[in-house]
């Protein structure tokens, strides 16, 4: 199973999505919270992994579906630190299937490249083992030339966590160039993962569960939330397409609200010198110790 | 050809969708209208006896109760005001919550509720945002209202019948959130050559976390655990940045702005709560 399906669009899905499009503001960037592949299993009465798997295929469709309607990045929440907490078989079975998915990944990188699609993961890569951690590694370091879609994979990953490294790598930063006054909500978010891409402006749950499950806390401050009952396995293009419509029908309620907030943060950052040459060289100083993590990793 | 189509087609549904929102607002405000005039009409003591028998009934049915509630009001919200409120934190009381956490995000002076204004602040040391409500502690109930029997159960989160008198209130700001975070790494910054702030970066990212924990919940004032529960008052859902490091866990649910909030919205709220699974990842 590739990363993005071959979906074939019937007529009247074609024509919807046309529809849709014409009336303006697609999501930029939307976030997917993959609920309900065990239950999905359950239901079936398949393997857990057998359902990890179809839910895997779901996310093909819908990266054609982001890719064709035209949403530039998205986010989708895969493993949670939370997760480690499962049973050992089903965690391994989990860390088998991204190992044969990110191995197919490698193999069909001129296909990701003529997409243009860039692979990130977001997350404490450093919790997964050690031949996850290279080919993921080498995953994102071989796409990282592209800039038409960004999929953004989070893996063991949670949004304390997140945070709490994003601290750490304030306090890690060995130069005193760094001011107390300079720490603020604006040089947090350039610490966090997601560092290179905006909030996400549609955050998409499965399974009829209406909490967020420590993912992308800080970032979905202005997001709209759309939780549906579908499980992730049985997701279809008729649930995307409602969930862009319910951004459309949202987000202008939200605009307001969406610009004072970035009007603040422009604010804060031109009154705590943010674009300073100082500050720029501190956050090109993490830009290259994560990419020369991913190169020490790839290359074990 | 097509293209022309689809242009008019998108036209039209987005007219198709002005016109729902208009009329459903329409109805829900004339519902609204007519909720409110049966209020009027009846005494307040037949009111509050009716609150009192849904909510009795409500919490006999629950599995679960959450602890602590946070009400998230959008900036465009014109429907919460502090008459409202009163009334949420009398059910909330009712069905045994001890924490309320009120997150307004409308202007002072737009609808912003001050909640010093409605309750008395709490003895506790705090940041002068910790409030408890009422002010005097109702004397606890030990027979069942009108008759009302519950069937005994045991909330997930605890006996009911060990329901506090005086509800735990906490106004929360826009500060509390992203910027609050900030603040706890400067403070840790400025110390970061002590031994205690090394100690942390030595172990595992754990211990830097379970302190920035320690230190968000001090400057909250939190006597509090995390929100369980969350009810959004907007026109669709969103978090408006409420507590990000606090609310990973809970749930939220949305009541339309313009919608009349009556008791039975409250106990359908609770109800849904109540059937959720909570799987802490597992």
């Amino acid at each position: 199973m590739s990363w993005v399906s071959d979906y074939r669009y019937t007529w009247l899905e074609s024509t919807t999505m046309q529809v849709l499009r014409a009336c303006g503001h697609i999501p930029h960037h939307v976030a997917f919270v993959m609920d309900g592949n065990r239950r999905f299993a359950r239901s079936q009465q398949i393997d857990k992994i057998e359902g990890h798997s179809r839910g895997f295929a779901k996310l093909a469709d819908c990266l054609r579906w982001c890719l064709d309607i035209g949403v530039r990045e998205v986010t989708t929440f895969a493993f949670s630190i939370e997760n480690f907490k499962r049973s050992s078989e089903e965690v391994e079975g989990l860390f088998n299937l991204a190992r044969e998915k990110f191995a197919r990944l490698l193999e069909e990188t001129e296909r990701l490249n003529e997409h243009g699609i860039r692979i990130r993961i977001i997350g404490n890569i450093g919790l997964l083992p050690q031949d996850l951690q290279k080919l993921v590694a080498t995953a994102m370091l071989s796409t990282e030339q592209n800039d038409k879609l960004f999929l953004n994979v989070a893996f063991a990953y949670t949004s304390r966590d997140e945070i709490t490294q994003a601290v750490e790598t304030v306090l890690r930063h060995s130069s005193d160039d760094l001011r107390p006054e300079d720490i603020n909500e604006r040089l947090m978010e350039e610490c966090l993962y997601t560092r290179h891409s905006p909030p996400p402006d549609l955050v998409f749950r499965t399974s009829g569960e209406t909490r967020l499950s420590d993912f992308m806390m800080w970032q979905l401050s202005t997001s709209v939330l759309y939780f549906s009952n579908v499980l992730w396995p049985q997701i279809t293009f008729w649930h995307f397409l409602a969930s862009i419509l319910a951004y459309q029908r949202d987000r202008w309620q939200l605009d307001d609200f969406r610009r004072s907030e970035r009007l603040q943060s422009l604010q804060l950052a031109k009154s705590h010198d943010f674009y300073s040459e100082r500050m720029q060289k501190f956050l090109a100083i993490i830009d290259e110790d994560r990419r020369k993590l991913l190169v020490r990793l790839a290359a074990n | 050809m097509i293209e022309v189509l689809c242009l008019l087609l998108s036209r039209l549904l987005l007219l198709l969708i002005g016109g729902y929102e208009l009329l459903w607002l329409l109805r829900e405000r004339l519902n609204a209208f007519v909720n409110w005039s049966y209020d009027l009409w009846r005494t307040a003591a037949a009111r509050e006896l009716h609150e009192r028998r849904v909510l009795t009934e409500c919490r006999s049915q629950l599995t679960k109760t959450p602890q602590h509630l946070v009400l998230v009001i959008s900036p465009s919200d014109h429907y919460v005001d502090s008459v409202l409120l009163r009334r949420i934190f009398g059910f909330a009381l009712e069905v045994g919550v001890q924490h309320v956490s009120v997150y307004d995000r409308r202007p002072k002076g737009d609808g912003y509720v001050e909640l010093a204004e409605l309750c008395q602040p709490s003895n506790d040391e705090g940041t002068g945002s910790h409030f408890k409500w009422p002010a005097k502690p109702k004397k606890p109930e030990s027979a069942p209202i009108n008759g009302q029997k519950t069937n005994g159960y045991v909330n997930g989160a605890g006996d009911n019948s060990s329901c506090s008198n005086q509800l735990q209130l906490y106004q929360i700001s826009a500060a509390d959130g992203h910027a609050l975070i900030a603040d706890v790494c400067r403070e840790l910054y400025e110390e970061r050559n002590s031994e205690v702030v090394q100690n942390l970066l030595s172990q595992k990212r754990e211990a830097l976390t379970e302190q920035i924990n320690s230190m968000l919940t001090k400057r909250l004032g939190y006597v509090a655990p995390e929100p369980d529960l969350g009810i959004i008052f907007a026109r669709q859902t969103c978090t408006y940045g409420v507590l990000p490091w606090h609310v990973r866990f809970t749930e939220f649910h949305t009541h339309p702005s313009g919608r009349y909030f009556n008791v039975e919205s409250f106990a359908n709220i609770l109800s849904k709560y109540s059937r959720c699974e909570q799987r802490w990842g597992t």
